[in-house]
């Protein structure tokens, strides 16, 4: 096995490729959620939070843990595809994860993206 | 290696991470332990989602006639719940060398505290109690929906270490040990569990 494949935290490249775009998703929502909640109610009569604000943060920070999840999984499926049989423990099961990882990233991106935008560009506390 | 396989007869700190070491997979109660605290964080999270709820409904917050939660000693208090983790991820890491003593010592030392912190916090809730009733107001209603739930996880947290505390009479075995690390990850779940519930309990006095 070639030191840099040795050094690859091969597992946490798995699920960090798996999990990371979905639960950056679902972070940027509970947090546009909230906001929403919070200026939109009787309570928010009163204030004026930065719901504009919050929503462009939250797209910025969760499209980056999306497009690195995206990234853990393509370096993942790359590795497992470039190496000889038998040299990485489990290889069959990381390859399907990788394959996974990719597909749900891809998927969640473009969540993130079109969330992100539609509360970016749309005015507050106004149903469309 | 040590020749034993089985979880329930690996005794000694070698035999018991000659076990872990073969293992393919998590044990069972890791993964027990998992489930029953994404089940425990959904509904304490639910009830923490219905109070910003209820909250941000009401232009007056806690309603007239209700104190705002003074925020000294729950805050200290939650402080002294997040200092057992440390005891008990201690205990957790000495079952891996075979250590029963420290291991007991170590859960004992946590146990007092959590006990202590129960006990703090019921008398809190009563004081609460006298004050404002949890039916008159949806603010009463979701403030001590939320703070039982929270103290419930803490008396079940009590009864688990004094469960284990029993097994552990009879010495440690590696089946036992994977008791006191699910254990350890309970208490870790609770405890991040108390700075939710009680920054939201605070929230308006910050």
């Amino acid at each position: 096995m070639s030191a840099t494949r040795r050094k690859l935290p091969l597992d946490a490249l798995q699920w960090f490729g798996l999990l990371g775009a979905p639960l950056a998703w679902m972070t940027q929502f509970l947090i546009g959620l909230s906001f929403q909640f919070a200026q939109c109610n009787a309570a928010g009569t009163t204030w004026s939070l930065p719901v504009h604000g919050w929503a462009i943060a939250a797209l910025a920070a969760a499209a980056v843990i999306g497009v690195l999840g995206l990234g853990a999984a393509a370096v993942l499926y790359r590795t497992i595809s470039s190496a000889d049989e038998g040299e990485i423990p489990h290889a069959a099961r990381l390859r399907f994860m990788s394959i996974l990882g990719l597909t749900i990233s891809s998927l969640f991106i473009w969540l993130i993206l079109m969330a992100g935008l539609g509360a970016t560009f749309t005015d507050r506390c106004v149903q469309s | 290696m040590s020749a034993v396989t089985r979880s329930t007869e690996a005794s000694g700190g070698a035999e018991i991470r000659g076990v872990e070491r073969n293992r393919l997979s998590q044990p069972n109660g890791w993964w027990g332990i998992v489930l029953l605290i994404a089940t425990e964080a959904t509904l304490l999270l639910a009830i923490v989602g219905t109070y910003y709820y209820l909250r941000f409904q009401a232009t007056q917050w806690p309603p007239r006639g209700i104190a705002a939660p003074s925020v000294a000693l729950p805050l200290v208090m939650m402080g002294v719940l997040l200092l057992t983790s440390v005891p008990m991820q201690l205990a957790a890491v000495a079952t891996r060398a075979g250590r029963v003593g420290p291991t007991r010592a170590l859960i004992v030392l946590a146990m007092l505290v959590q006990a202590g912190y129960l006990a703090v916090q019921i008398i809190l809730l009563r004081n609460d109690l006298l004050d404002f009733s949890p039916a008159a107001t949806a603010y009463g209603s979701i403030y001590f929906t939320m703070i039982v739930a929270h103290h419930a996880h803490v008396a079940i947290g009590l009864l688990l270490d004094v469960g284990i505390l029993i097994r552990l009479i009879g010495g440690l075995t590696d089946y036992r040990a994977v008791g006191v690390r699910a254990i350890a990850l309970y208490w870790h779940f609770v405890n991040l569990m108390a700075i939710i519930v009680v920054l939201t309990q605070l929230s308006p006095s910050l």
